[in-house]
């Protein structure tokens, strides 16, 4: 595959991670992150990089509701919903969507400075794959710098673990998928997270409603 | 005993509080860090300590060194100690504190960068989901934010870090500014630095003891074993970075302790004794790096002392804890800012001079707590054993300054000592 094409995929999914929201944005953003880096990963991992870091991700897909489901048959307490903005900042022309919109474009300039002058791994020549893990990274960063709500946190840390993790086989070749996996783990531990703390605190739409 | 085993532990109490939670028994609740903490005495050290960025022959395989099994055994200890004396547990820090364990003794137990900094991150968001859970507010927020940046600059640092060469290319500038940029967040140095101080006040001692103890002294020594097997152009940076960030994080703390009432007035202690253990570490002088963990020691016994709101019960032992912090000869944080003011005056004399501002803030914050105007009102009691327990713990604070240098060197080994 190409690296501009692999560049262009792993664009298209840090978008995704920039932008999407709401309940199921974890698992939401882990699988298309993590398919939109399976290429990058196998242009240096081969196969079982791909495979892994598209593991991780369907994990964390899968993780998020069915963790959601047991925590909430588990019984509801009070607490905080991960879904709530701790902080609501008033009223402004452009939302907390269009601010990380903006800041996913700058991200680009960024990423693509650092595919072009920035050396990664021994041959150095997966440009393609290192603007992808770049960007993804960056977005990650943006939706921990921009978060208004333990949801933001989590989508963050399972972006940043899925970028991690990819350009940690950039760099050490395919012997070095079980450290990559260590840092592709972190993308399941935010969906379970995300997936208890919404299943035990979030209020039912009734009660919402009621109250 | 191998260091796997030991991560084991760590996660096998924190199940274990989770299971057994509803009893709120505060001696299991204690038990559990104490024990893993112990543990790590059983664990075999490998010398010398290969760190977090060791060759490719270490692979993914974990190895402690002298210095972390030292680290993991005293944070254990300083964490079962802050849950005895709390006033009162949910449960929940348990589970908190033994999460932040096992990461912590992955990351000093780490022989690759990336699973040091994926450590460091699980650590971080375990710390931080706890806060924003119990204490939801723009300064917790704060701390998922900033601290969470400060986790995912080390790991981009992870991928820059074993190609960086001796020349000063972008990759090497990239991976120097990434550590720096990451450890300065994690240690809450200036201007990353505002998410610490905020949260001391917001949140109950027993939760941010984790960070002030366990995982704010990891990051400071994975900083000690990373910093002399960097190529100069990321060695450098880094260094420079530690030292003027710390040198002006601690004259800012000390000048805001001074101004800070209770509960926030030891978090803004310890976050300016903080800054002055990693200025030591940026002078990359021998004496700055024993006073980084001599003041490290220090607040291992201060906090759980000093981290709770002050109590009538334990008043007498909390102002000899504040004794001991006040800077005053033969006290250990005098030794501990002494030594790091030599290592300062051999590194810059603006730096120095920082320093000796910052010495003497602390120290007008210590006068004050001592002098009263914080006297608690609340008619908390407290149960007969944590009275002797508050004594022990102070009296042995005071007596980690009658032998500093002998103390430190035979909790962290001779490695820290130069």
């Amino acid at each position: 595959m190409s690296q501009t094409l692999i560049a262009a995929i792993g664009f298209l999914g840090g978008v995704v991670a920039a932008l999407v929201d709401g309940h199921r944005a974890v698992g939401t953003a882990a699988l298309i992150v993590a398919i939109t880096l399976a290429p990058a990963a196998a242009s240096v991992g081969g196969l079982p990089g791909a495979a892994m870091v598209g593991g991780a991700g369907l994990t964390a897909a899968l993780l998020d509701p069915a963790v959601a489901w047991c925590a909430a048959r588990a019984g509801r307490v009070s607490g905080l919903d991960p879904l709530v903005p701790v902080v609501a900042p008033r009223e402004a022309l452009f939302g907390p969507r269009s601010i990380r919109a903006a800041a996913a474009g700058l991200a680009l300039v960024a990423a693509s400075w650092v595919s072009l002058n920035v050396l990664v791994g021994p041959a150095g020549s997966a440009q393609g794959a290192v603007f992808a893990a770049a960007y993804t990274w960056l977005v990650g960063v943006m939706r921990l710098i921009r978060a208004r709500a333990l949801e933001d946190l989590l989508v963050g840390a399972a972006t940043i673990a899925l970028a991690g993790a990819v350009a940690w086989i950039l760099e050490a070749g395919p012997s070095a998928l079980p450290e990559a996996m260590v840092a592709a783990g972190l993308t399941p531990a935010a969906a379970v997270t995300a997936g208890w703390l919404r299943g035990r605190h979030h209020r039912p739409a009734g009660v919402e409603a009621a109250g | 005993m191998t260091p796997i085993l030991l991560v084991a532990v760590w996660v096998a109490g924190g199940a274990v509080a989770l299971l057994l939670g509803p009893l709120r028994a505060r001696w299991l609740a204690a038990a559990v860090p104490a024990v893993a903490g112990l543990c790590a005495l059983a664990v075999s050290t490998v010398s010398p300590w290969p760190g977090p960025d060791a060759s490719a022959h270490y692979g993914a395989s974990l190895a402690l060194g002298r210095p972390a099994a030292g680290l993991l055994v005293a944070g254990g200890l300083a964490l079962a100690l802050t849950l005895a004396l709390a006033p009162r547990l949910d449960g929940g820090e348990v589970l908190t504190a033994c999460a932040a364990g096992a990461a912590c003794a992955v990351a000093l137990a780490a022989t690759v960068p990336i699973v040091w900094s994926v450590a460091l991150a699980v650590a971080v968001a375990t710390l931080t989901v706890r806060w924003i859970t119990t204490a939801p507010h723009r300064a917790t927020l704060a701390a998922g934010r900033i601290a969470g940046l400060g986790a995912a600059a080390l790991i981009a640092a992870a991928a820059f870090l074993p190609g960086a060469g001796p020349s000063l290319d972008a990759r090497t500038a990239l991976a120097g500014g990434c550590l720096a940029a990451g450890v300065s967040a994690l240690l809450a140095l200036v201007p990353l630095g505002g998410w610490a101080a905020a949260s001391t006040g917001m949140v109950r001692g027993a939760d941010l003891a984790p960070w002030a103890l366990l995982v704010a002294p990891t990051v400071l020594l994975g900083a000690t074993v990373l910093l002399p097997g960097l190529p100069p152009g990321a060695r450098n940076p880094f260094a420079n970075v530690l030292l003027s960030m710390g040198v002006v994080s601690a004259l800012w703390g000390g000048l805001m302790a001074l101004r800070s009432a209770e509960p926030a007035r030891y978090g803004r202690v310890l976050i300016a004794d903080l800054a002055l253990a990693a200025a030591g570490l940026g002078s990359t002088h021998t004496a700055g790096r024993l006073g980084c963990f001599v003041l490290v020691l220090t607040h291992m016994g201060a906090g759980p002392l000093l981290l709770h709101h002050a109590r009538s019960a334990l008043d007498r032992q909390r102002r000899l804890a504040w004794l001991s912090l006040s800077g005053l000869p033969p006290t250990p944080a005098f030794w501990g800012r002494y030594l790091v003011l030599l290592s300062l005056a051999a590194a810059n004399g603006t730096a120095l001079l920082a320093g000796l501002v910052t010495s003497a803030a602390l120290m007008g914050t210590a006068a004050r707590a001592l002098a009263g105007g914080w006297r608690p009102l609340d008619g908390l009691p407290a149960a007969p054993a944590t009275r002797v327990l508050a004594w022990t713990v102070a009296l042995g604070l005071l007596g980690l300054g009658l032998a500093p240098a002998w103390l430190t060197t035979g909790v962290f080994g001779s490695a820290v000592g130069g």
